[in-house]
């Protein structure tokens, strides 16, 4: 009977796969970095920004570099048409086409939404490593979609950080955070961010559809849709000047 | 009774000095009445109707629009306006025009968003037949044909630096909350002739539908018909319209702050205006008083030689009847030149005072003398000198004659 026992147990442990060794919450942030950073990014994008009383979509085009440099072009609609957007370090101005003027987004402005949408200009601006801002704990194993994730609970090391806290699931396969709640030092829960339907450059993989919804706000939801990325484009040396802004 | 009017009369004349001093008491207090309630009468006229001059007799909006009006939501707007208009003006003698209002940031320099100012887009006939914008520019001229044109309250002008011909840019916001930038001729500084409208920016219809990207219609539909007084009765017969059903129909009054403001500035003005006519008629009363109280000893000699007491009564009250009646009549006379000039003229209050309230204060405060109020203090003069001189007539007569002829002059 024992050896009976111990053959049962031995033939259960060759079918079953063993458990993942569960990642320490540092080894799961440089994974993350490893797929959303990157030294050089062009992509085209559409933002449908969905309000209670109506639906409005922007397509737009976008370059990055590094953590630091980002810059967007919108291209439709008309009235927005040629509306340009320059990140660079913590710094963000808009060129406004129709009055020819360049506005430094700054203070206040900066909580609201990128053209009414969830997303606001502050999220533009934070796009560091994740490793660099936040420190925390892997809490368990939820399944997204049918597939795992690891639940990370995550606290800024900065003050300066806009959400103090995030608790993110980090798909196991994908190593994204598929989903991310973040909240606000009073632990008020302010945007849930979804990253969908990634896929794969190389060895990144990269979300093609961002979903953000500002739970502050009733019925409003923010997509954004990639397409056209290309992480190895080569940038102009002007890319990421005044100069591009306000050509 | 013709007999007691002559005799009435002859005693006015026998003691010309103190018939007189009486009617002079008389003429003067309703003199007095007649500017001090036709300038208070302008007054809140002018605060009632610049109010309701800028915020509609009537005003359509949502209800969600009305549930959240501090913060001017953008969102909840009148999709379309056109039926509306249409709908509201098949009602005789009503006009209705669609208006936008925002908070914007202004600057005519370089940098953006040095100035938050309100920022007022309406069709120019509303500029024009409800405003009367064009007749209050002092510097340039009104709006033109071109959509990108600015009239600027003086307030603002100065806040901003801004002179004719200047570029004015201002970001503000689209209905879906992302930055909305516009450029704006200055063509025009009007002295709207209240701290409200001295602080708004002035653009066509269209240029405001553009910024909050609004395209076919406002966030509020302004309704006028002749007079703002009737602006309840008028709501009334709009929100009977099947065509704005489920929309939020309101008489000026009927909103904040000017519900508020309306109770406020009635309650005020009645409190100034009662004491005026209490004083005016203490004065009148007095003197109708002593008139009569030192002619008691008359009255006794009157009753000894026979006079019946209702005759003594009525002579006294007829008296007073042609004193107060001649008197109140040259009273509204006299005042009714100084109410018309105040009318004409007004009182400059200067403009640091009105710029600082929130509500549609005219600088220059006019008074506004109406055929009413000159009735009614006409009315109030004639009362209160028959009723001075009744009530102590009904005493001296009362007394025993002897008694009465005993009370010293």
């Amino acid at each position: 009977m024992k050896s009976l026992w111990i053959l049962v147990l031995g033939l259960v442990g060759l079918v079953l796969p063993p458990a993942s060794a569960q990642p320490t919450a540092a080894e799961l942030l440089a994974a993350i970095d490893r797929n959303l950073t990157y030294e050089a990014r062009y992509a085209r994008a559409s933002m449908e920004v969905v309000k209670p009383r109506r639906t409005k979509t922007y397509e737009l085009q976008t370059w990055g570099r590094g953590v630091d440099d980002g810059a967007t072009e919108f291209v439709a609609p008309a009235r927005e048409a040629g509306t340009r957007m320059l990140k660079r370090g913590d710094e963000l101005w808009m060129y406004l086409p129709t009055v020819e003027k360049t506005q430094k987004i700054s203070g206040h402005m900066l909580r609201q939404g990128l053209m009414g949408s969830d997303m606001s200009y502050e999220d533009l601006l934070e796009t560091s490593s994740w490793y660099a801002m936040y420190t925390g704990q892997v809490t368990g194993v939820e399944e997204l979609g049918g597939r795992p994730c690891w639940k990370l609970v995550l606290t800024a090391k900065d003050d300066q950080v806009s959400y103090p806290k995030r608790v993110v699931w980090v798909d196991q396969g994908w190593s994204l955070p598929v989903k991310q709640e973040l909240y606000a030092l009073s632990g008020m829960l302010l945007k849930e961010w979804l990253m969908q339907d990634p896929e794969r450059y190389g060895e990144r993989m990269y979300p093609s559809r961002f979903v953000i919804i500002d739970k502050l706000q009733q019925d409003t939801r923010t997509t954004i849709t990639f397409s056209d990325m290309d992480f190895g484009v080569k940038l102009d040396a002007d890319q990421f000047s005044m100069r591009w802004l306000e050509r | 009774m013709v007999w007691l009017a002559r005799m009435a009369l002859r005693n006015l004349a026998r003691n010309a000095r103190r018939s007189l001093l009486t009617g002079v008491a008389v003429v003067v207090g309703t003199a007095l009445l007649t500017v001090g309630l036709s300038w208070i009468n302008g007054v809140t006229t002018t605060i009632f109707s610049n109010a309701a001059d800028l915020a509609g007799q009537v005003r359509v909006a949502t209800p969600a629009f009305v549930l959240r009006e501090a913060r001017l939501p953008l969102y909840e707007n009148l999709e379309q306006t056109d039926a509306l208009v249409q709908a509201v003006q098949a009602l005789p003698g009503v006009r209705a025009y669609p208006a936008i209002r925002t908070q914007v940031t202004a600057t005519v320099d370089e940098d953006i968003g040095e100035h938050i100012a309100p920022i007022l887009g309406a069709p120019l006939p509303y500029y024009q037949d409800v405003l009367g914008l064009p007749a209050k520019v002092v510097q340039g001229r009104g709006h033109g044909p071109d959509p990108s044109e600015a009239v600027l309250g003086a307030a603002i002008a100065r806040d901003l630096g801004a002179g004719i011909g200047d570029d004015l840019v201002v970001l503000g916001q689209t209905q879906d909350g992302s930055l909305s930038p516009l450029k704006l001729a200055v063509v025009g500084i009007a002295e709207t002739g209240n701290g409200l409208g001295d602080r708004l920016i002035f653009v066509p219809l269209e240029r405001a539908r553009w910024l909050a990207d609004i395209p076919d219609g406002g966030l509020e539909l302004l309704v006028f018909g002749d007079d703002f007084r009737a602006a309840a009765a008028l709501a009334a017969r709009i929100r009977a319209l099947p065509e704005l059903e489920g929309l939020s129909v309101q008489a000026w009054l009927e909103r904040e702050p000017y519900d508020q403001l309306e109770q406020i500035v009635s309650k005020i003005f009645n409190f100034l205006s009662g004491i005026i006519v209490v004083v005016t008629a203490m004065v009148v009363l007095n003197t109708m008083l002593m008139s009569v109280l030192e002619r008691t000893s008359e009255v006794g000699v009157l009753r000894a030689m026979g006079m019946k007491r209702s005759h003594t009564v009525g002579l006294f009250v007829l008296e007073a009847m042609m004193l107060g009646g001649a008197g109140s009549a040259l009273g509204v006379l006299v005042g009714s030149m100084p109410a018309l000039y105040l009318q004409r003229v007004g009182v400059d209050l200067g403009d640091e005072i009105t710029a600082k309230v929130d509500v549609p204060v005219s600088a220059v405060m006019h008074g506004l003398h109406t055929p009413q109020i000159a009735g009614r203090i006409f009315l109030l003069g004639f009362v209160i000198a028959v009723l001075g001189a009744a009530l102590p007539a009904v005493r001296a007569a009362s007394i025993q004659p002897v008694e009465a002829m005993r009370r010293k002059k």
